[in-house]
């Protein structure tokens, strides 16, 4: 950190408060940069982590419709291959009426144990795809508020970097003008001189 | 008292380099613009002429290497405009493959939901004359029913249940329709067991369409339950490369903005730095011209 030396190569009060000043303003400035580029690189973190959420998102997004796609492909499945398992009242008395018999005396309700376990599975998994793809949604959502903090932190930074720039500026500004206030001070001074010089010659 | 040139010379304009954390292109600048002394260079020459000659070639150079760093930003910041661009037009294209997806899904989710109530009513129907697998089995398409009502509805949620509740109400009655109507085929399957075949009566007959209508209906319900599931696949898909590039966009206006925030720092440098060799070079000038008037003074006070 800069330090405010004490001039000591002038007694000129006017010329030590210049000096003063001109440090004082040097170390503003320092800092206002320093801030800037933090606030900078903080807005540009922020904004990178806040890619990385909205691809965490789209991702977490990707595997829910995944899942539950896979599972409701699954269900489907499970109901079309249902509909073509023989029933179980067919196995029980195949020769006392004939097929068709056989198939209204057991009917749709009284199915195999095989297509009762496929017509469950075509209600169930699902259902059972479409909890664990909530899990993924419910993700996707944190990953979104987390973007949205991501986001207002980058822009609370950007105002930060705005206000330092701001500072750099005034602080340059301040300069400028210890710098114009030495140089009219030093004309006055060279002037009065040389008007001394003139009279006495 | 102490020159303005030295205090000028002492707040010279530091360069930026800002942290190049995003991994674009770091703005660099050298310590000084100066070129570096060579012994006895100023021999024989005014030193005041020789400082006001490099201080020009440093306003010079300053000014030419400000304009080159803004260059490269402004093609690093169209760059980056691009490539939000491409982004953002990709992503109308994923929305829209998304939005096809999505109703295509739709309407096979409508249509396995309505064929697995028409199958469930069927089975129902099949169920008829055993009482107690046809109670369970009302029950079950009852529930399976109400499940597909309130998932178009949203009754529950008209009725102030919140929307998370009224997700898993309706998925335990889809559950317990599928579990009650598994139910009855059990004990219809029980019950039928000893059972003897006879003619087929009238109701035998009502009970054979009933069955072909049930797997008819059934199949359709699967195949439309099958697409419905691909087009959910697809669609997930299609909102994740939307989503990809949407996060695509953000990166490249995050890029821009950064490289505009660039061009209006080295802009200011540039020209801060620019304005203090003007005030080096104006003091020096004046310097000058005291040396002259002090030269005059001089000659004159010796003449007399």
């Amino acid at each position: 950190m800069t330090t405010i030396q004490t001039p000591v190569f002038s007694s000129d009060p006017y010329t030590q408060l210049a000096m003063m000043a001109t440090q004082v303003d040097e170390q503003d400035r320092s800092i206002a940069r320093e801030t800037e580029d933090t606030a900078d690189a903080a807005a540009d973190e922020s904004e990178q982590n806040r890619v990385a959420e909205m691809r965490a998102k789209a991702q977490d997004a990707e595997s829910s419709a995944l899942v539950s796609g896979i599972t409701g492909m699954a269900g489907g499945l499970c109901g079309l291959v249902g509909a073509f398992v023989p029933s179980g009242g067919e196995a029980a008395a195949p020769d006392a009426s004939g097929p068709a018999a056989g198939r209204v005396a057991a009917g749709a309700a009284s199915l195999s144990p095989l297509g009762r376990a496929l017509d469950a599975g075509s209600r169930l998994i699902p259902n059972v795809g479409g909890v664990a793809a909530a899990v993924y949604t419910g993700n996707a959502g944190n990953d979104d508020a987390a973007a949205a903090q991501d986001e207002a932190d980058a822009q609370a930074d950007l105002r930060q970097a705005t206000r330092a720039h701001d500072d750099l500026q005034a602080a340059r500004s301040s300069l400028d003008k210890v710098t114009q206030f030495l140089d009219e001070t030093q004309q006055s001074e060279n002037a009065a001189r040389l008007a001394a010089v003139s009279v006495r010659g | 008292m102490s020159s303005p040139a030295s205090i000028t010379a002492s707040v010279a304009a530091s360069t930026y380099a800002p942290a190049a954390a995003s991994g674009a292109a770091a703005i660099t600048t050298s310590s000084s613009l100066l070129t570096e002394p060579v012994p006895n260079a100023l021999q024989g020459a005014d030193p005041l002429d020789m400082l006001a000659f490099f201080e020009s070639r440093n306003q010079s150079l300053g000014v030419a290497d400000g304009s080159q760093r803004i260059d490269d930003l402004e093609q690093q910041r169209h760059a980056a405009v691009q490539k939000q661009r491409d982004a953002v037009a990709q992503e109308v294209a994923a929305q829209k493959d998304h939005g096809f997806w999505d109703d295509l899904g739709n309407i096979l989710g409508e249509v396995a939901k309505v064929a697995a109530v028409i199958a469930s009513v069927a089975a129902t129907v099949c169920t008829a004359g055993s009482a107690a697998p046809l109670a369970i089995a009302v029950v079950g398409a009852v529930l399976s029913a109400a499940s597909f009502a309130d998932g178009e509805f949203h009754v529950l949620q008209g009725l102030g249940v919140k929307s998370d509740v009224a997700g898993w109400i309706d998925t335990g009655m889809a559950i317990g329709g599928a579990v009650a109507t598994a139910g009855a085929g059990m004990l219809s399957s029980a019950a039928q067991a000893g059972a003897s075949a006879g003619m087929l009566s009238s109701a035998d007959r009502a009970r054979s369409l009933g069955v072909l209508v049930s797997q008819t209906v059934t199949v359709v319900s699967g195949v439309a339950q099958i697409g419905h599931g691909a087009a959910g696949i697809a669609a997930g898909q299609a909102e994740a490369r939307a989503d990809q590039d949407a996060a695509d966009a953000v990166a490249a206006q995050a890029r821009s903005d950064q490289a505009t925030r660039w061009v209006q720092v080295v802009l200011d440098d540039t020209t801060d730095t620019d304005k203090k060799s003007k005030g080096i070079l104006s003091t020096l000038s004046n310097i000058d011209a005291i040396q002259n008037d002090t030269a005059v003074a001089a000659s004159t006070a010796v003449r007399g």
